[in-house]
């Protein structure tokens, strides 16, 4: 009997043997990105995050933050070089394989990416009904994931009922509903004043503490100063500048 | 399973709902297109079994007088067989030919006795030989004045009209058909467009491509076969029109019945097919556009 790439078995005994044998969760070795022929997004970027730790990456806009998180959850491919994830090729990795990537993660896109005519507690059951969870399932799952970003009083809320910071909260629930061993969080902190700011990275934080590696693209200072004890990329012009 | 399928099946409802212009305008050319497509074929059919009624274009009908002897009609019949191009003689008794046309025919023939005359069937070899063979027949004492009806002419109008038919209607509902393929893989577009954050998440969250097609290919069917089902109801409706402008040359002009359950059956299945294959082409890569 073989065993494919993905399956569950062989994800949950990789994570453990890499964890127990501090091997990094992700790794870029060599990755360039280019749109066109002229458009470089990313030059000859390595680096590696180990499973468990929190990471900002900084630049300015045009920068290539965004890219390195759509290279993990493979919205875009490298050029050159590879993206590993778990073990994973990311980057060679079959279309078919994708969906269960991605269902090992969870993304936080820039733009809260929410279903304006759902209620709260509806986008989150329609992504869990998207990914083949049951009537039965989601409701269940619901409120736990609505209580963990502390959105639980305002489930029956629509978006455009909610302010920046619940939106955002609730975003990060809809990336909750796999129980992701990775955050992907791309400007999380893009549209919020200072305190959104600070409770929406306090958010994810916690999540790390329970054990996801999470990696947040930014360019908020504020944040980084408030949170400066993790571990900060800095990104210039497509290339690393500062680790 | 069910629980899956309810979902899916929702999430093509939804977006027929909110795209309720585009997909009226697709289910409305499907189904003009199934509708012409379908009444030709009827018509086709209509056409075709009445040919099939008419004698060949290879064979000569001769009708004999009543006043005759059995040696006279033999020999006719040998001399008949001995012309160049005939292949086969037979009689028709009045009763057979009579007893046919009952068949046929009830309304006209119910209650009347039989007017009709003994005849020979004349199968030709070489139906360019039939004006001669025509001729000859004319002048034989025991064939009827004007007795000689030869079907040929007749059978080359319909079997042009056929043609001309099959013709027009592959043209025209091929033309249809065209357009509603665009308006039906615009339709599906426009669904994605309309749809793409919902798309965007499914595709983040991990949802499987079959899982977001699926919907856009139910869509697709649903627009189809609606317009198959409204497209079989105007042709039924087409069909009483028919029989009632035609009640008038009841017993000369028949209209055929219908066959519901295979225009219905034919109809729907053909227009949910076709559905399917151009939302098919619209959905290559649905994540392109998200």
């Amino acid at each position: 009997m073989g065993l494919s790439l993905t399956d569950p078995n062989l994800i949950v005994l990789r994570g453990t043997l890499g964890f127990l044998a501090g091997v990094a969760n992700i790794e870029f070795k060599g990755v360039c990105v280019e749109y066109g022929k002229y458009v470089r997004a990313l030059t000859d970027v390595s680096f590696t995050v180990e499973k468990g730790e929190f990471v900002f990456f900084v630049g300015r806009t045009g920068s290539g933050k965004s890219t390195i998180l759509k290279l993990l959850s493979r919205e875009v491919q490298p050029t050159r070089g590879t993206v590993s994830f778990d073990g994973l090729d990311v980057s060679n990795m079959p279309e078919r394989d994708v969906p269960s990537l991605r269902r090992r993660m969870g993304i936080v896109p820039q733009d809260f990416g929410l279903l304006p005519r759902k209620k709260a507690w509806e986008n989150i059951g329609y992504a869990m009904r998207a990914v083949g969870k049951r009537r039965i399932e989601v409701r269940k799952a619901i409120e736990p994931i609505l209580e963990n970003v502390n959105l639980a009083h305002r489930a029956d809320a629509f978006p455009t009922e909610m302010s920046g910071g619940e939106q955002q909260r609730l975003a990060i629930a809809r990336a909750l509903i796999n129980s992701p061993q990775l955050i992907l969080a791309d400007e999380p902190t893009g549209n919020l004043d200072a305190d959104h700011s600070i409770e929406i990275i306090s958010l994810l934080q916690e999540l790390n503490q329970q054990g996801a590696t999470v990696l947040v693209a930014t360019h908020d200072l504020l944040v980084l100063e408030k949170f400066s004890q993790h571990r900060v990329v800095t990104m210039e012009k497509g290339q690393i500048s500062h680790a | 399973m069910l629980d899956r399928l309810e979902f899916l099946v929702s999430e093509a409802f939804t977006a027929l709902r909110r795209n309720t212009w585009m997909s009226f305008a697709a289910i409305t050319t499907s189904c003009m297109a199934l509708f012409l497509l379908g009444g030709m074929a009827f018509a086709y059919r209509g056409i075709a079994g009445y040919a099939e009624t008419l004698p060949s274009k290879l064979e000569v009908r001769v009708f004999l007088v009543d006043k005759r002897t059995d040696f006279e009609t033999k020999q006719a019949m040998e001399q008949i067989g001995k012309l160049k191009g005939v292949r086969k003689v037979a009689l028709v008794t009045k009763a057979e030919a009579w007893a046919k046309l009952q068949r046929e025919m009830p309304d006209i023939t119910k209650g009347i006795s039989n007017p009709l005359p003994d005849a020979f069937n004349v199968s030709l070899s070489d139906v360019d030989e039939a004006n001669k063979v025509a001729a000859s027949i004319r002048k034989m004492p025991i064939v009827e004045k004007e007795g000689v009806k030869y079907e040929g002419e007749t059978q080359a109008l319909l079997s042009q009209t056929l043609t001309l038919l099959r013709w027009v209607g592959s043209a025209l509902g091929g033309l249809m058909l065209l357009t509603s393929a665009v308006l039906i893989y615009n339709a599906i577009r426009m669904t994605i467009v309309a749809r793409r954050r919902e798309i965007r998440i499914m595709s983040l969250v991990g949802a499987t491509r079959s899982t977001i097609v699926i919907p856009l290919l139910i869509e697709g069917i649903i627009q189809g076969a609606i317009g198959g089902l409204i497209a079989s109801f105007l042709i039924l409706a087409g069909h009483q029109l028919l029989i009632r402008l035609m009640a008038n040359f009841a017993g000369f002009i028949r209209v055929g019945s219908l066959p519901l359950v295979l225009v219905f059956g034919s109809l729907v299945a053909l227009g949910a097919l076709y559905g399917l294959i151009c939302s098919m082409f619209a959905v290559r890569d649905p994540r392109g556009i998200a």
